[in-house]
């Protein structure tokens, strides 16, 4: 990879901080949605987490000792908002500070994700997205953020994977708030969202204490050629960006507004009447200049022709490799996915998210062995170093996640750490992995097993 | 463990065979059930499976190659009797006849287990376990094999995991035949698949003409305490072989009568009127002599005494290790306590784990290999409590890992993989998964390698 590629691993505040009720942080909805019954795996919760608030000293230790150039973790609004706007909470905001001097102190690059996912639950009591007013409430937040860190911190994103936060938060229900909206108000989320994004970069720019870089993380649903002639390639792209159904997992309607401007004609079309009132007025504000596009793709899906203009998705060949969540292996994701996307935004590509969960636990030598993930990870690497060498830019790889840590509304019931977690004893062991990404960061990818030429799964 | 420990690996017909619909066999529930729409995983059905039936040859060299002293197996009823009582299909006997000889050539003991899950499809449509004539059908195909192949095989299974075939076939619906009767109706199979078991060792030991090893293989999630004070292992037993109300899992619903020849008192209590009134030639017949106990284990639950006398089951804690299918969650010691708790109450006939075993993320990895330390770590722990049980001087006779190759996991599909050789469905090519080597070391050195 080239130099100055940031090898790194994420994670996200309410999936590791804990400390949900400390010094002065606010609620927020995945603290609402915990305490429903039903909502998440065995009634779990991220009260503690991986208790990351008390232990993040040992944690930063922990990435030097992978040897990670740079690490993303995102903010947790209302720790630092208590009420999502207004009084900033000092103590939520010194958390951060100290986070990122030890960060820098060992020479690890702050990547800082304004939102994952934790919304302030003043502002869902609010009315949340649905608010006019709430485009501005995240440009506040973002504003006061970048006051405070962009001294020291110059890798921004805005938002991580608004298809989830949106889709399964405000459409499917399973993710917090936990909301079962119509698409008209739906529709009128996503506008606020991502005007939200506009107004933030307008007011991050505006804030910027020296030049930063700030980019998006949406979820990447790659769609792969069945093979690599121009037909199918070029059926891949075009269902990589189609907006098919009302289903709400895509990609051109979570990206096109705030790369290119304009909502997706087809997803127009579909959605006709339930569109926002005057929503043309706002495309110039939503899209502002990039620094780069961030994306988390875990798994592909291989297209086919199905009639004349459309296309299906191939079911996977039976007892085809899945990672324990039971998503499809597809490491060719991880060189259709940047190379499409650029093609269509022109920016340079940040893989922001990569992983695999694991049945992991420490064994009778003390151990973590997971060549599953070491597997998954060299495959995934080696189709990015194609892209990368085929001319995409990539500017970098964080492999989610760094440490075991609670999965949404999975619970804990899914390890994708490059560290293990007991979260009995907080106890944390570096997995067999995690040494071999060492070797991975080191070596620059240069390793023989991302380098050769293996055959696809 | 003693010399003559039968260290084994498990299939079952269904699961590896395939060849579905030739050389004259007929149909069973599960080729029935693969059929309904969303009952399977993505609709995978048991069609071609490993295509075992072409390919056993093979597959008896891997598991010499694993070193495997025993192996269990099922016979598909439907391919021997493709009515399911009647008319012999000798070319399903021939099958069942080359795979036993290659074994024996092979030094690998064959473990015969006589039902798999399989049901003939012309006997569900008699009614199958709802019929009182189903105990006769049975005993009928039992009586069958042992004349057949009771010259050569030894260990004999009459049912496997009846709590699965009946329960979760009957009352619950997600395996074949995916029925919802009532609970009495359930229990009424119950008691007939009970009585067929009985009938079927008579069968055996008539049919083989010699002196054969008769067991029966029911399932349970065992119950291990928390810890070693006496209060919390009478905890332990007792929710062990407690009988639960609504359906037909509980093992002493299944144990008592084989073992003790009487349903437990529980039972009594819980189902009242449901549970069929039975006179004591029947329980007789249930109750017949055996020469192990058959056990297949996948869980152990801590559980420990509550202040009032009452049972405390543990919440497992946050992100417990356990397979790619939920409920397989690791419990260590359950073979231990199991072994413990089944000679405490029916007595010192050898314990013999007939199934265990652990689902991963398996595939073959870049360097052509296929990489499972969890596998080894799961069975390690689970064998460790087998060997303290041996230790103790619990009569341990055989362990059979559950499965000698990736296979059909029913209504799963081919999703999860148990074997201890991979299987790449597509191409059918093998691969001894790391596990699969380390288990021959285990063999080879009875154990002792066991950190």
């Amino acid at each position: 990879m080239k130099p100055g590629f940031l090898w790194g691993a994420a994670t996200a505040a309410y999936q590791i901080e804990g400390a949900w009720n400390e010094a002065g942080k606010g609620a927020s909805v995945w603290d609402m949605m915990c305490r429903i019954p039903g909502k998440i795996w065995s009634g779990q919760d991220g009260h503690v987490a991986c208790d990351h608030m008390h232990r993040m000293e040992e944690d930063v230790s922990l990435m030097a000792e992978i040897g990670l150039n740079a690490y993303r973790f995102s903010v947790s609004w209302p720790r630092v908002l208590p009420q999502g706007v207004g009084k900033p909470n000092g103590a939520g905001l010194d958390f951060y500070d100290r986070l990122v001097d030890t960060l820098l102190e060992k020479q690890i690059e702050p990547c800082l994700t304004l939102f994952h996912w934790d919304y302030p639950y003043e502002l869902f009591c609010r009315g949340g997205w649905l608010n006019a007013d709430s485009p501005g409430w995240f440009a506040d937040y973002a504003a006061l953020m970048m006051a405070r860190l962009s001294d020291r911190v110059r890798t921004w994103i805005t938002f991580n994977e608004p298809q989830m936060f949106l889709a399964l938060g405000h459409v499917a229900g399973t993710h917090a708030p936990g909301l079962r909206l119509g698409d008209q108000q739906m529709l009128r989320c996503c506008h606020h969202a991502f005007l939200g994004h506009g107004r933030a970069v307008q007011s991050m720019r505006a804030a910027a204490k020296q030049p930063v870089r700030i980019g998006l993380a949406p979820a990447g649903f790659v769609k792969i050629p069945r093979s690599d002639s121009s037909e199918d390639v070029g059926l891949a792209r075009s269902a990589m960006f189609a907006v098919q159904d009302r289903g709400h997992f895509n990609n051109a309607w979570y990206m096109d507004p705030m790369l290119l401007g304009r909502y997706p004609e087809d997803g127009v079309a579909l959605f006709g009447d339930d569109m926002p009132e005057r929503y043309q007025d706002d495309m110039s504000v939503m899209c502002q200049p990039l620094d780069f596009l961030g994306i988390n793709i875990y798994s592909g899906a291989r297209v086919e022709p199905k009639g004349p203009d459309a296309f299906s998705e191939m079911s996977e060949p039976d007892g085809h490799p899945h990672t324990f969540f039971q998503w499809p292996v597809r490491p060719e994701a991880l060189y259709w996915g940047p190379r499409f996307l650029h093609e269509r935004y022109g920016l340079p590509i940040m893989i922001t998210e990569n992983g695999m969960s694991c049945h992991d636990w420490v064994s009778l030598d003390g151990r973590v062995h997971d060549p599953q993930r070491i597997d998954y990870t060299a495959r995934y690497l080696r189709c990015l170093r194609r892209a990368a060498r085929e001319g995409v830019p990539v500017e970098g790889y964080f492999h989610w996640s760094l440490m075991d840590n609670f999965e949404w509304a999975e619970g804990y019931k899914h390890r994708f750490g490059l560290i293990h977690v007991d979260f009995e004893t907080q106890q944390r062991t570096l997995k067999d992995s995690a040494l071999w990404y060492r070797r991975v960061v080191e070596a620059n990818g240069e390793l023989p097993e991302i380098i050769g030429s293996g055959e696809n799964l | 463990m003693k010399a003559d420990f039968l260290w084994g690996a498990a299939t079952a017909a269904y699961q590896i065979e395939g060849a579905a619909a030739a050389a004259g066999k007929g149909q069973s529930v599960w080729d029935m059930f693969c059929r309904k729409p969303g009952a399977t995983f993505r609709g995978h059905t048991g069609g071609v499976a490993c295509d075992h039936y072409h390919r056993f040859r093979e597959d008896v060299a891997i598991m010499k190659e694993i070193g495997l002293k025993a192996y269990r197996f099922s016979v598909a009823w439907t391919r021997v009797l493709p009515e399911g009582v009647g008319r012999i299909n000798e070319k399903g006997i021939a099958f069942y006849d080359q795979l036993i000889d290659a074994l024996l050539e092979a030094g690998v003991e064959p473990c015969l287990t006589v039902f798999h899950w399989d049901y003939p499809l012309a006997l569900y449509r008699r009614g199958g376990w709802m019929n009182r004539r189903s105990v006769d059908w049975f005993a009928e195909y039992a009586g069958l094999l042992a004349a057949r192949f009771g010259d050569r095989v030894k260990w004999w299974i009459t049912q496997n995991e009846p709590q699965c075939f009946v329960g979760i076939g009957h009352l619950s619906g997600f395996q074949a035949p995916g029925d919802h009767l009532e609970l009495g109706q359930v229990l009424c199979c119950v008691h007939h698949s009970l009585l067929a078991h009985g009938a079927a060792v008579q069968a055996i030991r008539a049919g083989a003409n010699r002196p054969v090893k008769v067991g029966f293989s029911p399932t349970f999630g065992v119950r291990v305490p928390a810890s070693e004070s006496v209060e919390d292992i009478d905890a332990a037993r007792k929710a062990y072989f407690s009988v639960s109300a609504g359906n037909v899992w509980s093992l002493a619903l299944w144990t008592d009568p084989v073992y003790l020849g009487c349903y437990p008192e529980q039972a009594r209590e819980v189902f009242g009127k449901l549970l069929p009134e039975v006179s004591q030639e029947e329980m007789d017949l249930i109750r017949q002599p055996l020469d192990f106990f058959g056990c297949n284990i996948y869980t152990g639950d801590k559980t420990s005494a509550a202040p009032d006398g009452g049972v405390v089951s543990h919440e497992k804690e946050p992100g417990n290790p356990c397979g790619t299918l939920p409920w397989l969650e690791l419990g260590e010691e359950a073979l231990y306590w199991a072994a413990r708790f089944h000679a405490e109450r029916y007595g010192a006939l050898p314990f013999m784990v007939t199934e265990n075993g652990f689902c991963g993320t398996d595939w073959v990895a870049l360097d052509g290999g296929v990489h499972d330390p969890q596998r080894i770590d799961f069975v390690a722990r689970y064998l460790r409590g087998l060997r303290r049980a041996d230790a103790e001087g619990i009569n341990i006779g055989g362990y059979f890992y559950w499965s000698l190759m990736d296979n059909f996991e029913w209504a799963e599909g081919y999703r999860p993989r148990f074997g201890l050789v991979h299987v790449d469905y597509q191409t059918q090519q093998r691969r001894i998964k790391d596990s699969g080597r380390w288990y021959h070391e285990v063999i080879a050195t009875n154990g002792e390698n066991l950190p």
